[in-house]
């Protein structure tokens, strides 16, 4: 198990109750918010939809790289490491 | 004549309390509650004097119902609903929250999207599916109107715990007398837009 911090950005940190990070151990980044929602159960809802799925609007970066671009909720984490947890911006609509 | 009188008004940035005097001339304006936030619905708690619920549908963190019992001061969120293990379907929007009957000041109703109902026995903390409804064998000609496929309506008949009426666009209104265990829809007379079975229609 490594222990990582995971950082928790904008409405995240107000759904955590103005929490700003949190320090756990876990193996990878589904491990790492598992063990977040554990700590901040008021999370689990905010972060995933009753299938398990992870909501829209939410991006994972392991240290400075999006999950997307590497293994996912798979992504390794090494001791040290920094998840956060950022409100994806999208639109463009006028 | 009612001394004063309150609005509730959702907004996509939030939600906001306009009070009036009983003339209603000049409205002072309370708020934003749950600044920065699309809420669909505002309801109030007659039954307690206290109580707000608010239907938040979020960019951020999805949707849900968040309660205040200090008329606006402070919120937090209630559990979301869900459908029962293997349902594929999934809450996607909180459409209407309504307060239930005088005789039952514990009971909440919700209307969410996909068009749902969801009952409350603990002011709102928990939901539970009405399967009777949900799971209604009409559902599955139900179709989304412009704004989605929503439970956006919930009429409690004041004189009888068992009554209510919902509606749905688009699926039409259906009618208890038994508390939601059964559901006849009453449509008749309305046009539909959608394809209609030969037993009736689906507004």
């Amino acid at each position: 198990m490594a222990k990582v911090t995971v950082k928790l950005h904008g409405a995240f940190s107000e759904f955590a109750g103005g929490a700003r990070s949190a320090t756990v151990e876990a193996t990878d980044v589904a491990s790492a918010l598992a063990a977040l929602v554990k700590t901040y159960p008021s999370l689990a809802e905010r972060i995933r939809d009753e299938h398990g799925k992870m909501r829209d609007h939410l991006s994972v970066f392991a240290n400075e790289e999006e999950i997307r671009y590497l293994d996912g909720e798979r992504s390794a984490l090494r001791d040290g490491d920094t998840v956060h947890l950022v409100p994806a911006v999208s639109g463009g609509e006028d | 004549m009612a001394r004063g009188v309150a609005v509730l008004l959702g907004t996509k940035k939030g939600a906001y309390i306009f009070r009036s005097g009983a003339a209603r001339e000049r409205w002072r304006p309370e708020g934003p509650y749950l600044m920065g936030q699309p809420v669909y619905h505002v309801a109030f708690d007659p039954r307690d004097g206290q109580s707000l619920y608010a239907g938040v549908n979020a960019t951020w963190g999805g949707p849900r119902v968040e309660i205040s019992r200090d008329l606006g001061k402070t919120w937090k969120p209630a559990k979301n609903p869900a459908f029962p293990q293997g349902d594929p379907r999934t809450f996607s929007r909180t459409w209407h929250i309504e307060a239930g009957h005088a005789k039952e000041p514990n009971v909440m109703w919700l209307g969410t999207e996909p068009a749902s109902l969801f009952k409350s026995t603990d002011r709102g903390q928990t939901w539970e599916s009405v399967r009777a409804l949900n799971d209604h064998p009409d559902a599955k000609y139900w179709q989304p109107g412009g704004g989605g496929l929503g439970l956006h309506s919930i009429v409690v008949d004041a004189g009888d715990a068992k009554s209510m009426a919902i509606a749905i666009s688009s699926g039409g209104v259906y009618e208890t007398s038994d508390g939601g265990k059964s559901w006849t829809r009453q449509n008749a007379g309305l046009g539909s837009p959608v394809p209609q079975p030969p037993e009736g229609d689906y507004t």
